[in-house]
């Protein structure tokens, strides 16, 4: 037989489970993900001379739908923030071009975004491929037809456009960019750090 | 018992069987997919009827077996309401009553043929396989799953229709195993075909294995997770392969390598998170902890701590056997830990991916011409959706109407 002191005991264990495990979910980061997956984000734009490509003002960046999307004027070619649709796409290697309203969301997630322009040589674009391969958890790769020529290195609020292939600093870039930002700068940028500088 | 029920006796209990594991005793009728946990003079007295004995003597058996005066007709009767020794056998014995379509070609597959794949080398290579998904997921923190592996395709609509046929196919596969397992040890459980909601659903109906003794039910128990280990290693290998350009595939094959881990991920994790919804980690856990009706036990337990029981529900709890109410006293930690698993799970999969899907459907809805073909996809996401989530939901409520109607037990 429960007694009435037992069941309030029962109660408050239980109560202070559920405080504890919601208490640490807020601290783990989720609910910002969660918040951030509804409402977008805000412009936060932040200048770290040291990092690879150049710094491009953080728009600020609500869902839209893809009607909405023909009217965005981006800040930059290609976009590295700004409004973008609500569901964003896989990493990995595409053989068509990936709407801007997705790489936007991808790099909002902290992705590197790779782009090519149709001139690319063939080499070229396999060696991207193999390096895109081994970052397959950060790198999306697209043909670009907007671009004229060259390769554009794209991560949330950074570019860089490159006139032909260049695996170092391809890698320099991605391996400096990835996961910087997911809703908010997720790491400061130190560069006051030599090695951080290209 | 009247005179003739008694003259009767043996037509009665001949379907029954009696199933002896230890100390553990069941009686069942496998043709109707009800059985009992009984205490031993109840399978003596049964077996002793089965064997031509009469009332009476079965009865004085049952008692020398029991150190003290039963009464065997209480417990005819007990079996009687229990359902036990009813005479409607349903056609085609052997099943339960049928509550979806059932794949009758796959019902033909042999135990000699079945007992192939859950022989000792199969369960080596299970688990092998199982070490190499778990090593690999270690290792590679690149190859674990994430929700946006959803979206393997430019169009969120277009990934979730090209995955719903692979998704199917898992589920069916799982489901299958579960069925094949049964078969190897020569239960004739039931592979169906149903639906829940919108959705196309597959069962496995391995309420006959308590007609086994508990260390051959495991098979059946884990074969689907089995086969999820299998399917996991799989497509891991197949993008480590193709990471270290040792295997050329098409990058779409590749992306979709990552749905199918990130779908058997949550499959793994669920079978032994979600225990309190009766998982197969629950059907495991509560075999290896003997018990018989654990689910019940546990949730009547722990309401029965944070609330009240109405009286029904303490009668119901007390007929629980004393085994499953001291397990239950505890086992309620393991559904907290389970639901913080399942909590884990919709927080860091289930939530982003239908809040994305929402905020789409609702910007299109808002934003587009009726007469465009988004729209209608839109409208179409909603409408399944809504299904997928709200159905759950009101079953649920509908099940607790039931209940306190007396209508579902």
């Amino acid at each position: 037989m429960i007694t009435r002191t037992k069941r309030w005991v029962w109660r408050i264990c239980i109560a202070a489970v559920v405080v504890v495990v919601v208490g640490a979910t807020l601290l783990a980061g989720p609910w910002s993900f969660l918040l951030g997956s509804v409402t977008g984000s805000t412009a936060t734009t932040r200048y770290a001379p040291c990092l690879p490509g150049r710094e491009v003002p953080v728009m600020n960046s609500p869902h839209i739908s893809p009607a909405g999307s023909a009217s965005v004027q981006y800040n930059s070619m290609p976009p590295t923030s700004g409004p973008h649709f609500a569901f964003t796409i896989a990493t990995g290697i595409y053989s068509d071009p990936v709407p801007d309203g997705l790489t936007v969301h991808a790099m909002e997630h902290g992705h590197v975004v790779v782009q090519y322009a149709p001139d690319t040589p063939q080499d070229s674009v396999e060696r991207l491929e193999s390096l895109a391969k081994r970052y397959g958890k950060d790198v999306i790769l697209a043909p670009y037809p907007t671009l004229d020529h060259g390769i554009a290195l794209t991560a949330w609020g950074r570019l860089d456009l490159l006139e032909h292939y260049d695996e170092g600093r391809v890698t320099i870039f991605v391996e400096n960019l990835r996961n910087r930002y997911d809703h908010a700068w997720t790491r400061a940028d130190d560069c006051a750090s030599p090695d951080r500088a290209r | 018992m009247d005179t003739a029920a008694e003259a009767d006796l043996w037509r009665l209990v001949a379907p029954l069987v009696v199933v002896t594991d230890g100390d553990e005793h069941v009686l069942g009728r496998p043709d109707l997919g009800h059985y009992v946990a009984v205490p031993e003079p109840g399978a003596v007295f049964v077996t002793a009827l089965q064997g031509g004995a009469s009332l009476a003597e079965a009865t004085a058996r049952a008692s020398r077996a029991a150190g003290q005066k039963v009464d065997g007709a209480d417990f005819l009767r007990g079996l009687a309401e229990a359902g036990l020794l009813s005479e409607d056998t349903p056609e085609g014995s052997g099943d339960p009553p049928p509550t979806g379509r059932r794949i009758r070609w796959i019902e033909g597959v042999s135990p000699r043929v079945a007992g192939r794949l859950f022989g000792r080398v199969a369960w080596i290579g299970y688990g092998l396989a199982a070490l190499v998904a778990v090593g690999v997921l270690v290792a590679r923190p690149d190859l674990r799953p994430g929700f946006e592996d959803v979206w393997f395709l430019g169009d969120p609509v277009l990934s979730l229709l090209a995955f719903l046929p692979v998704g199917i196919l898992l589920g069916a596969a799982h489901e299958a195993w579960h069925w094949l397992a049964g078969r190897a040890i020569g239960v004739p459980a039931v592979f169906r075909v149903s639906r829940r909601g919108l959705f196309l659903v597959f069962e496995t109906d391995l309420t006959q294995l308590a007609a086994v003794p508990r260390r051959k039910r495991y098979g059946p128990f884990l074969a689907g997770m089995a086969l999820d280990g299998v399917v996991l290693a799989t497509a891991l290998g197949l993008r480590v392969l193709y990471r270290a350009d040792l295997l050329a595939l098409p990058p779409v094959v590749d992306r979709l390598l990552g749905v199918v881990i990130l779908n058997q991920m949550i499959s793994v994790v669920w079978q032994w998170a979600a225990v309190f919804m009766r998982s197969d980690g629950y059907a495991v856990l509560a075999n290896a902890l003997r018990c018989h009706n654990l689910y019940r036990a546990t949730w009547l337990t722990a309401k029965g701590r944070l609330w009240r029981l109405v009286a029904d529900e303490t009668a119901e709890l007390e007929a629980i056997s004393p085994h499953d109410r001291q397990v239950a006293h505890w086992f309620a930690l393991v559904y907290i830990a389970g639901m913080t698993g399942v909590g884990w799970l919709t927080l860091t999969f289930s939530l982003p991916f239908l809040i994305s899907m929402m905020l789409w459907v609702a910007n299109n809805l808002g934003s587009l011409a009726v007469t465009s073909v988004t729209f209608w996809e839109s409208a179409a996401v909603l409408a399944l959706m809504a299904t997928q989530w709200g159905a759950p939901l009101l079953l649920a409520l509908r099940e607790r109407r039931l209940r306190k109607m007396g209508e579902l037990l």
